[in-house]
């Protein structure tokens, strides 16, 4: 491509969104060149800040005629690079479309644009609520809200949340992000703008092609709107937190309590390391001595809720939990849930080079799988910490390394390669919420037959026959590979940081 | 199982390109910003979750992730490891930031960013050009605005035009156009009242049953133009059964001189102010400094930090750092006062960002205002936004500081409340002005005042 | 008609297919209940259904792995064994493929949603007789496409489905039945809301008629002194509320409320004509009764999901076109849709969707790429060709 090209690109896309809605230069690109996994890096050409879907669908035709490939960004929080533009590829940012459209709270949807903040929509549904009773104080509504909760809720978008379907703590009880998206209005590579909803309708008759845009990583279309389900928002809760001498009896705990058929709002497990870093952060009071701890919350109708915390606790108790801690406080429940949706980020003060896995396997198999984790790393000898969605058998191993150390960086790669493989043995999948980005891409076929890979290409091929939407990304790709894995040089500090796409052969 | 098993329309396979940037030897030598290891470190203690955005009031503004903290932070970490120079846009992005810290009450990992933004500012401004009005500005900043004395004569003619009832006349629009935007923006904040010469405060007498030894730091801008406020402060820590000292050698707490890239002044004002409140003399030292102005009381907890080079003074400032209080924690501290009158009124709390994200204080102010009968407290919106005072920001970002302060009165507005409380004058001066310029009736009012009406009575 | 081909083990169903993809004879299954649903099976095909059982309950886990030839009433004993049960209302004698194919569902969907909630993963044969696998065991996947959704309703056109991992459910100690007497379908618009989001929110919603008296049906599933707590709270609530009055109440166990909710159900079944209308949920109970004023008012057989806009309209009336007109003249009002479910032989010409969703080319586009040789139930519902826009 000629320079001339490129600027008649930029000029035809600075057309489109304005001169303040487009960032070209190379300095200001900078700080575009990863999300939340900071392994994966590729400087996008340009970043468009589009505030409709009409001008998202302008930019996509624009950059079709151009032949430059696409990536959509919302808030760019995501944990495997599913929003970095490689390649020269362009960056469709949606922070500047946030717009709530409609909350409707007698159909109980409300219509968002994509990058309207998770918190925002629930905080502008609350409001409404407020609004409605005072009209209807007759037959009052209760607190509504758009469920799924991913620790990143605070900063992440509605239209990212749908695209990486995205967990969190609540969906144990609640469901995950496509559970409560009833539509989508995403743009098609060729400018079309597509709608899987009517109205305010909670069906659609034939295929769910919503179900389908949900988690698509925004390879399929750029999602531009997102019909949210609005469900009530527990009042009532109990919420404990377990103190144990063993990772392993806390995990048990869990299975336990799932086996009972009990179905908590969350279960969380921190082990030892991770509540030092997370106290040390954030000063809740967890006893740093501890091996593990379970936090569990329920919520429901208020005056059933201590028969059924009884039966949670006598199953901890049976389990060996040394202390049990209430916290009935609602100022202190909202920090002990603010603690926890901050682990992650508390991580820096330990350590700045670590990356995480996010495995969900059989939940009556944790208690064995989270020992068999930390003897793998134990193996390669690395330590590897968890802090994860025990309910949902959803775990986070935490594998810390030395950037400059070659070797132990090797060690780090063919042990998660391991505790992968581990996973997916025992039914296990090898993302729960963090979704394929490039950072799982390798793992892709050890999961799936030749014939579902296939599938996934053709159903992409279908969407984007040109491979220009986030091309390389969720699925192995036949026109783009983008390689993590640094060959390991004794004098190159670094090496491999992500498994490579053809497993060594030695 | 490899790609290769599944069938391939590309015989000649995709392209493979890294993901893992390349790692380039020589550019650390063509680094532009050098931070001490120290700060170093805080760039890279952040792990790039993003938790920050929302919090950031110009990312939140512009959408545009070089104006938030983490792609600060970002910039910042490439300019010291030589993979980007200090370019216009660069600049232009690390200067909107307000340094209003309240990504630090949302940062996960506990970067101390403005140690960082501190510092990249400190570096880069002596390397850029300055216009005659950067240079008239910064002699305001610097040599004005620290000095009681010197802003009261200049503040002279403002007032006698008040008095006359001229000043509207001058500040019209067509008269102040001939200034500089950023001296139309000051004209603008002075408060539309006050005494043609703000008399110092006494120190008062000392009661004999004293249990506590306070001492009071007045500011320089909060002294000429809030005295009020500070008196109010006196006459409450009195009726609490406090000694009230005023150090008269107390200086500038030098925040200006800081933030504005000039350590070494501020370094000095410190200096001052140490020996001003701990070198009292007397029998007894104070248990407690206090102020009722966030920026100053943010500035001077942080004593500890700015002389950290200094082993002299290490420990002097510590204990200044620790003694500091804003008024509202030393108010809940003393407990709620016996006998409070009746307050009717409807009012919101701003959180001044130097009080709420430097110093941590968010619930104080508000539980002094719960004390308060019949006060009704309706909870702002965004509160914990900036209001785009910050500091000086508001006289060199104008337009920036104009729209959060927009922002922030959108958000007043929809409480119904006509009253807001903050704790800050930068604030209180720019969330006044900017009211007044849009027409909006509304009272900005400080806690102490409130408290002070309730307990001495004078509002009904 | 040749007889129906009964299939055993997935090996046999891909060599059906890719037999077929020799012979260019499609093959076609609608299922037990949903003959009337989508354009009649062309004259020369090959018709299957697949049998199977449960083969895995992961008792602990609360998920299970079935064959999709396992009848809802085999998964339902299977499940039992362990005190679970799979919280769909669906005919016994429906296999787990024809209620995925389908979308079957019922008032439960208030407490427990649709199959879109309850699967976790598929095998499933595709248009090429290959067998694909997508999702899994695990309550949380997102790894690769979620075609597990997307087959939900698909209607057998996209892919046959062999075996299914589901969540599965404890089941209730007691259940609380309760009846609402209401006044007018239209009341019931603005009730609904309040009720669920309040503590009286039910497991499953379901409003019917009765001997021309309009019935709200509800119901709670708990520990005994849960159930009570809710029943309290409803009465609170309906204190509030106009035009509703508790008329009856009944512990009972599930198995009895199982039995109460296919008897409701199984009307629909029988019925000569049945149409079902998707209209905004809040507009259930105005569509109810602009249904009611229509021609054919009076000799309608209701009933709806109120917290969902589904209304299942039939009777022993005759479907002809003015019938359809109206009932899809009633979808648009609402800007909602009407599906064909029974329709006598003289409407086989009725379009069976109507209005068509607007993904409705790009679902065509998938169908081309999942059974490029059209041979899964071919003209069924997805036809026509991609019109480029």
């Amino acid at each position: 491509m000629t320079l001339a090209t490129r600027d008649e690109l930029l000029d035809d896309l600075r057309g489109i969104v304005g001169p303040a809605g487009l960032l070209t230069s190379p300095d200001e690109l900078l700080v575009y060149e990863c999300d939340g996994f900071s392994v994966a890096r590729g400087t996008p050409r340009a970043v468009a800040f589009p505030t409709t879907t009409e001008q998202v669908a302008a930019c996509v035709k624009t950059l079709r005629k151009h032949g430059v490939g696409i990536v959509p960004r919302g808030s760019g929080t995501g944990l495997a690079g599913g929003c970095v533009a490689f390649d020269g590829q362009v960056i469709l940012c949606t922070s500047r479309m946030t717009k709530i459209e409609s909350i409707d709270l007698a159909d109980r949807v409300a219509v968002a644009q994509a990058g309207a903040l998770n918190v925002t929509l629930s905080e502008a549904v609350a409001a409404e609520v407020a609004r409605w009773n005072q009209n209807h104080a007759e037959l009052p509504v209760g607190p509504m809200h758009f469920s799924p909760d991913p620790s990143s809720q605070r900063a992440s978008t509605v239209g990212g949340n749908a695209a990486t379907n995205a967990g969190g703590i609540n969906t144990l009880k609640h469901g995950v992000t496509s559970n409560h998206v009833l539509g989508v209005e995403f743009v098609l590579p060729d400018g079309e703008i597509v709608r899987t909803r009517t109205a305010a309708l909670y069906e659609s008759p034939g295929p769910d092609l919503t179900g389908l845009l949900c988690g698509s990583e925004g390879t399929l279309g750029i999602l531009t709107k997102v019909w949210c389900r609005l469900t009530p928002k527990p009042e009532h809760f109990r919420t404990v937190y377990t103190v144990y001498t063993l990772t392993f009896d806390a995990c048990k705990s869990v299975s336990d309590v799932i086996a009972a058929g009990i179905l908590p709002t969350s279960m969380e497990v921190m082990d030892g390391r991770m509540i030092r870093v997370v106290e040390d952060a954030f000063h809740y009071g967890f006893p740093t001595d501890a091996a593990a701890l379970l936090l569990i919350e329920i919520d429901g109708v208020d005056s059933i809720l201590d028969e059924q915390l009884e039966r949670i606790m006598a199953i901890c108790r049976a389990n060996g939990a040394r202390d049990i801690k209430h916290c009935s406080d609602p100022k202190r429940r909202t920090e002990l849930w603010s603690a926890r949706k901050r682990a992650f980020g508390a991580i820096g003060r330990l350590h700045t080079a670590y990356f995480t896995q996010d495995a969900c396997i059989p939940r009556s198999r944790l208690p064995e799988a989270v020992e068999r984790i930390v003897a793998i790393g134990a193996e390669h000898g690395l330590k590897i910490n968890n802090v994860f969605h025990a309910g949902d058998g959803n775990v986070h191993p935490i594998f810390f390394f030395d950037e400059s150390n070659a070797q132990e960086v090797q060690r780090t790669l063919e042990a998660a390669e391991r505790v992968l493989q581990y996973c997916i043995d025992i039914g296990g999948t090898i993302t729960g919420e963090h979704g394929v980005g490039v950072e799982k891409l390798a793992m892709m076929p050890r999961m799936f037959n030749p014939a579902t890979i296939d599938t996934f290409q053709k159903l992409k091929a279908t969407f984007d026959p040109d491979a220009v939407l986030n091309d390389g990304k969720l699925i192995p790709s036949k026109t783009l590979r983008i390689e993590l894995h640094r060959p390991v040089s004794p004098n190159v500090p670094g090496g491999a940081l992500c498994p490579p796409h053809h497993p060594p052969t030695t | 199982m490899t790609l290769e098993s599944t069938e391939s329309s590309n015989p000649a396979g995709p392209r493979v390109i890294s993901g893992v940037p390349p790692i380039d030897p020589g550019a650390a030598a063509r680094a532009t910003l050098k931070l001490d290891p120290d700060t170093f470190q805080r760039a890279t203690d952040c792990v790039h979750c993003g938790l920050c955005l929302p919090a950031c009031p110009t990312y939140t503004q512009n959408g545009l992730e070089s104006d938030s903290p983490r792609g600060r932070i970002h910039l910042m970490k490439g300019l010291a490891e030589g993979r980007i120079g200090p370019s216009e846009a660069v600049l232009g992005h690390l200067d909107l930031c307000l340094d209003c810290r309240a990504c630090e009450t949302a940062c996960p990992s506990g970067v101390v960013y403005h140690e960082l933004i501190e510092a990249t500012r400190e570096h880069f401004i002596a390397m850029r050009p300055t216009t005659l009005t950067d240079k008239l500005l910064r002699w305001v900043f610097f040599h004005l605005f620290p000095h009681p004395t010197r802003l009261k004569v200049a503040l002279l003619p403002a007032r006698v035009l008040q008095k006359l009832g001229l000043w509207g006349l001058a500040t019209h629009r067509r008269v102040l156009g001939v200034l500089p935007a950023q001296f139309q923006k000051m004209a603008q904040m002075l408060p539309p009242d006050g005494p043609l010469w703000e008399r110092r405060l006494a120190s008062p007498v000392k009661p004999t049953t004293a249990t506590r030894r306070v001492g009071l730091f007045t500011g320089c801008i909060g002294s000429v133009l809030y005295q009020e406020i500070n008196r109010q402060t006196v006459a409450i820590l009195e009726r609490l059964g406090c000694e009230v000292v005023i150090p008269t050698g107390q200086a500038c707490c030098g925040a200006i001189h800081h933030h504005g890239g000039d350590s070494h002044e501020a370094k000095a004002l410190a200096r001052k102010n140490l020996e001003a409140f701990l070198d009292l003399g007397g029998e007894k030292p104070l248990d407690w400094i206090v102020t009722n102005i966030a920026g100053c009381g943010a500035m001077l907890r942080e004593y500890d930090d700015l002389l950290r080079d200094d082993p002299a003074l290490t420990a002097k400032a510590k204990a200044l750092s620790e003694k500091m209080r804003d008024i509202s924690e030393v108010l809940v501290e003393l407990g709620k006062p016996t006998d409070l009158k009746p307050v009717p009124m409807t009012v919101t709390y701003h959180d001044a960002c130097h009080l709420r994200h430097a110093q941590q204080v968010a619930d104080p102010p508000r539980q002094i205002l719960s004390w308060i009968p019949g006060m009704r407290v309706v909870p702002l919106a965004e509160s914990e936004i900036c209001c785009g005072a910050a500091g000086t920001y508001n006289l060199s970002q104008p337009a920036m500081a104009r729209d959060l302060a927009e922002r922030k009165l959108r958000n007043i507005a929809a409480t119904g409340a006509r009253v807001c409380v903050m704790g800050n004058v930068g604030c209180a001066m720019q969330i006044d002005s900017e009211a007044r310029r849009m027409g909006m009736p509304l009272r900005v009012v400080h806690p102490v005042t409130l408290l002070h009406a309730a307990m001495f009575g004078g509002e009904d | 008609m040749p007889p129906t081909v009964t299939i055993h083990e997935p090996a046999d169903l891909f060599a059906l297919i890719q037999a077929a993809q020799r012979s260019r004879v499609p093959l076609c299954h609608y299922g037990v209940a949903h003959t009337g649903l989508g354009h009649r099976p062309p004259e020369r095909h090959t018709a299957f259904q697949l049998a199977g059982e449960v083969m895995e309950h992961y008792e602990r886990d609360f998920t299970a792995r079935v064959h999709a030839g396992a009848t809802i009433g085999a998964i339902q004993k299977a499940l039992s064994a362990a005190s679970q049960f799979l919280p769909i209302d669906a005919d016994d004698d429906l296999t787990l493929g024809e209620v995925i194919d389908h979308n079957v569902y019922g008032p439960l969907r208030v407490g427990y949603g649709t199959m879109r909630d309850l699967l976790l993963g598929l095998h499933y044969a595709d248009g090429l007789g290959r067998d694909i696998h997508v999702g899994g065991r695990v309550v949380k996947n997102v790894a690769g496409y979620d075609v597990t959704k997307l087959l939900v309703g698909a209607m057998g056109e996209l892919g046959v489905v062999h075996e299914a991992f589901v969540r599965t459910y404890a089941i209730p100690s007691e259940v609380l039945g309760v009846t609402l007497e209401v006044d007018g379908a239209a009341s019931v618009d603005g009730f609904v809301t309040p009720l669920l989001t309040s503590p009286a929110k039910p497991v499953w919603l379901h409003l019917t008629e009765e001997d021309g008296t309009l019935r709200l049906g509800l119901a709670y599933y708990g520990s005994s002194l849960a159930n009570t707590a809710q029943f309290e709270a409803l009465k609170s609530v309906i204190g509030q509320a106009s035009g509703m009055k508790i008329v009856a109440s009944r512990a009972m166990t599930l198995a009895e409320d199982a039995a109460e909710r296919a008897t409701r159900r199984g009307r629909r079944r029988q019925a000569r004509t049945l149409v079902k209308i998707i209209v905004p949920p809040a507009s259930t109970g105005e569509a109810w009764e602009a249904l009611r004023q229509s021609a054919w008012g009076s000799q309608l057989r209701i009933d709806a999901l109120p917290a969902h806009g589904v209304l299942w309209v039939g009777g022993d009336i005759t479907a002809d076109s003015a019938f359809n007109q109206a009932v899809t003249d009633m979808a648009r009002r609402f800007d909602g849709v009407r599906v064909w479910h029974t329709r006598p032989d003289a409407g086989s010409e009725f379009e069976p969707i109507a209005p068509l969703p607007p993904d409705w080319a790009m679902l065509l586009a998938i169908k081309k790429t999942m059974d490029p040789h059209g041979l899964l139930n071919p003209g069924r519902t997805l036809v026509g060709e991609v019109v480029p826009t």
